[in-house]
């Protein structure tokens, strides 16, 4: 009885390519996406911290957040299925279900400091004089719209996003590097191993990205390389931040944990700038519609996991209840910042610890008994898999040269 | 007649074809009865009827016998029919016919080249409204159709919303035979072919569905062409109103289908897998599937080198863009972030502004209003009133309101820049200018943030939007390697190997290069 209810919900969550992305979309989202945010408030947050060993407290979040990324990637290169449909096969649907309860919740949390400093970078390079925060609310309509379509958006955003990402980080990198002195970093290791770790843990709500890498499990139409692809995009999206973070500190030393939205000021010392204005900033705008595709991801996962987790397909209503829930935050909390900053890197990083760290890195055992399950399923001996293999390849080319004409390749 | 007889043909197929497809009969069944029978024997009972159903005064007979003395009538639309064709092609080879009188004899002797036995009366009375004469003689129970149709139809000539400096000048005109045939003389493949729908219960407009088999995607054709056939509309004066019946979203910001009034434009489209629609009465074709950058892609584009084709694109999305954010940047810049321009500029802004009564985006909307009202006069306004509205609205409005101290002169520069620059791309100009619009509005209200999250928000409405399965915003979303070889920059002809991949059917080459 059991099985039928699993198998008849399992069809239901069948792939759907409204909320398919692709491989190169995926790992566009790991090297421009990832990188958006991080440039905003975390250099000056790490320098605080750790002084000129920023680079290090960063090295060892990445490296911690690669291996939990890692793991879900090699999931998604080993089965189609989704994070739902995997805890649905072992532990029912009921668990599944309030796990993407709960995974929701926790993207919807995760969401809370990123949208708050967003408000507050927009203030700060957007407006002369601080605007009310009645100017911050159409980001919610704006978000609301996005979180009420599907992952496939999403996975487009990422594409465009390419674009825009390598039209103005490189622009503002070079605008900057004038002005860099890199041996302020020097000496490595000076700030020692505890400084370092503290700088590390009060990251980790910036570095949390497998937490939204977990919903696309089964999600991702996985090419060939896969694995090599997605962690050479994970690299290279942890290498700007690096670079970025080494031309920050660069330029402003011992000054640079005073310096918060350093993407603002790293080229504000370009010579240009005097007689042409300060044109760096059409490359910030250009960089805040990325930003802006970054932010809304979580939100946009949270809506779809509430929607999974509820069974019901009312994108529009979760995305309301989602944004609502964010706006009331927002609002809450739109003169407290360093206070909740302090309480979310302070006290509550655990969380991230769990849901961006220790459960992806668990996701693997999901996998356990799943060839098992497979081969019961569809008991087919090696023998007759090799032989469909070849049927289908002889058939392949029967049919390839049939389409070719006798002059050369078909057009 | 006994009522079931009634009942049976209110309820009969051909009778809830002819309320839905024909229906100006609808609702009259005594019609419908008189419409679904064939030819009698009698030729004067034959015409009687016609004449019934058809009572408009342009609807004439001519009549002449056979040597034998067999009565002949034929039915025609006054001012359609090629009234000299009908005598030549008809009457006198009827006229001076001596063979055996059977009816196959009498379509034998017809000399015209297009003609077919007609059918029922619903059939008859179609073709006689689309240009043809019918035949009847007497003693025989059965109709010909000619083909004598002439249609009224201006030259061949250059578009003028397409005027191309180097490529091929003709342009579609307004009968659909005539640019089927334009069609044709490019593409001379038996692939290409046409499927032609009525559309219009009054207008009985003929719409041309063309493609070419085993380049356009099968499913697409299908697609179009179940949707022309539930097209129930009462008259269908322009290819526009074809269009809004395509289009995937009905109340769209961006263009849904494509459009060209060139057939070397259409033939190229159609060449990648395009379906091309062609509507009789509208010199412009449609076309789909529809991806954004096709309006940035013109033809001479392909007719000169990659590199100069490639800066023009670059000119025509860079000038859009500047057509769109110029006005709101100025205005946003004004209000809330000062910083953005150079001192000397600001200090020029400043001295231009001081005193005006209105505020910087009070100042820009009307200034982009009065751009709006003197666009719209002109195209409307009679050729010689328009060099007098020119004057009046570059002097009287512009120069006079700067002086009288209203708008400023940055204001009037930028609206300006704006304007030519929202031309290089003239099929986008109905989106463009309302986003102008929206930009500006954004701008003085939230600034530049509002600018940002308006340009987020039309990017998310694209990234969700599909004609007929390809993504508006294809190749750069979802991202296509192959197709940007003809988006941002053009390469060259030699390297553009395949069809674009969200259009293509199949058949995915279009060129062999033997140095391969």
């Amino acid at each position: 009885m059991k099985s039928n209810t699993n198998m008849n919900n399992t069809t239901s969550m069948t792939r759907n390519d409204k909320h398919t992305v692709t491989t190169r979309q995926l790992c566009f989202m790991l090297a421009f996406f990832l990188p958006a945010n991080k440039i905003i408030l975390l250099p000056s947050v790490l320098t605080q911290y750790a002084g000129n060993d920023l680079l290090l407290a960063a090295l060892a979040v990445f490296v911690l957040q690669g291996a939990a990324i890692f793991a879900l990637l090699w999931i998604m290169s080993r089965t189609e299925k989704t994070l739902f449909e995997l805890i649905e096969g072992k532990f029912g649907t009921w668990a599944a279900r309030i796990f993407y309860f709960i995974l929701g919740a926790y993207l919807l949390f995760s969401s809370v400091l990123p949208v708050t400093e967003h408000r507050l970078y927009t203030q700060n390079t957007m407006y002369d004089t601080l605007p009310t925060i009645l100017i911050f609310i159409p980001f919610f309509f704006f978000s609301g719209y996005a979180a009420a379509k599907g992952l496939q958006c999403a996975g487009r955003a990422a594409d465009v996003s390419a674009l825009l990402f390598l039209v103005s980080v490189p622009v503002l990198l070079f605008m900057s590097v004038a002005s860099v002195d890199f041996t302020a970093l020097l000496p490595i290791g000076s700030a020692g191993a505890g400084k370092i770790f503290n700088a590390s843990a009060h990251v980790l709500s910036w570095c949390s990205d497998a937490g939204w890498v977990l919903v696309f499990l089964g999600n991702v139409r996985v090419e060939k390389n896969f694995l090599c692809k997605t962690g050479i995009s994970y690299a290279c999206g942890a290498g700007v931040v690096l670079l970025f973070l080494a031309v920050f500190y660069g330029i402003f030393s011992t000054v640079a944990m005073n310096e918060s939205f350093a993407v603002v000021k790293i080229a504000r010392y370009y010579n240009a700038l005097k007689t042409l204005g300060r044109i760096d900033y059409l490359f910030i705008y250009i960089l805040s519609l990325v930003q802006l595709f970054a932010l809304t991801l979580p939100i946009q996962l949270s809506a779809y996991t509430m929607g999974k987790a509820f069974n019901t397909d009312m994108p529009p209503l979760f995305s309301a209840i989602v944004n609502g829930v964010l706006l009331l935050v927002v609002l809450f909390t739109a003169k407290s910042f360093p206070s909740l900053e302090r309480t979310i890197n302070g006290y509550l990083f655990p969380v991230f610890l769990v849901f961006a760290n220790a459960l992806p890195l668990l996701c693997p055992l999901l996998l356990l008994g799943e060839k098992q399950a497979r081969r019961d399923n569809n008991p087919q001996t090696d023998e007759q898999k090799d032989k469909e293999k070849d049927n289908d390849n002889r058939n392949n080319r029967d049919r390839k040269r049939q389409q070719i004409p006798a002059g050369g390749k078909e057009f | 007649m006994p009522p079931f007889f009634i009942y049976f043909l209110k309820t009969s197929a051909p009778a809830r074809r002819l309320t839905r497809g024909g229906g100006y009969f609808t609702g009259d069944c005594l019609y419908c009865i008189v419409i679904m029978q064939k030819p009698e024997k009698d030729l004067r009972k034959n015409i009687q009827k016609l004449k019934e159903l058809l009572p408009a005064e342009d609807i004439l007979t001519f009549a002449f016998s056979l040597p034998s003395g067999r009565e002949c009538t034929a039915i025609f639309t006054d001012g359609v029919t090629n009234k000299e064709l009908l005598g030549e092609q008809v009457a006198k080879p009827l006229g001076e016919y001596t063979g055996e009188e059977t009816f196959e004899g009498i379509i034998r002797a017809v000399a015209a080249p297009e003609n077919k036995e007609g059918g029922d009366f619903a059939s008859l009375t179609e073709e006689i409204l689309d240009g043809n004469a019918v035949l009847f003689v007497d003693g025989f129970d059965r109709s010909l159709i000619v083909g004598v149709k002439t249609v009224p139809a201006r030259a061949v000539m250059e578009p003028p919303t397409d005027i191309a400096i180097k490529g091929p000048r003709a342009g579609f005109v307004e009968d659909v035979k005539t640019n089927m045939s334009l069609l044709r003389t490019r593409i001379k493949t038996p692939e290409l072919l046409f499927k032609t729908v009525t559309i219009g219960r009054r207008s009985r407009t003929k719409v041309a569905l063309c493609y070419l088999k085993n380049i356009a995607r099968d499913e697409v054709v299908r697609n179009i062409e179940s949707r022309l056939k539930r097209i129930d509309i009462d008259g269908v004066s322009d290819s526009s109103y074809v269009a809004l019946f395509l289009a995937g979203r009905r109340h769209s910001l961006f263009k849904q289908t494509g459009t060209t009034e060139k057939p070397d434009i259409l033939a190229a489209k159609m060449l990648e897998g395009r379906v091309g629609i062609l509507v009789d009465g509208s010199p412009i074709a449609l076309t789909l599937p529809y991806l954004l950058i096709e309006d940035f892609q013109a033809s001479e584009d392909y007719f000169v080198s990659p590199f100069r084709a490639s800066f023009t694109r670059f000119i025509r999305i860079f000038s859009l863009i500047i057509s769109i954010y110029l006005p709101a940047f100025y205005v946003s810049a004004q209000l809330f972030k000062l910083q953005l321009l150079p001192l000397g500029l600001l200090l020029t802004i400043a001295s231009n502004i001081q005193g005006l009564p209105l505020s910087p985006s009070l100042e820009m909307f009307l200034t982009v209003l009065l751009l709006e009202v003197l666009t719209e006069a002109s195209v409307r306004m009679p050729k010689y009133v328009g060099m007098a509205l020119s004057v009046v609205g570059a002097l009287v409005l512009g120069d006079t309101a700067v002086n009288a101290g209203i708008l400023s002169t940055p204001a009037i520069l930028i609206i300006a820049l704006s304007g030519i620059c929202l031309y290089t791309v003239p099929n986008l100009i109905e989106t463009t200018s309302l986003i102008r619009l929206l930009m500006l509005l954004a701008a003085g209200s939230v600034g530049i943030y509002g600018i940002v999250l308006l340009t987020a928000f039309l990017l998310y409405y694209l990234f969700s939007s599909e004609s007929y399965g390809a993504p508006l915003l294809a190749p750069f979303s979802p991202m296509i390697e192959n197709d940007l070889r003809d988006a941002f920059t053009k390469y060259n002809l030699r390297e553009l190997r395949d069809r674009p991949v969200p259009i293509r059917g199949n058949n995915k080459r279009r060129l062999r290069d033997d140095e391969e």
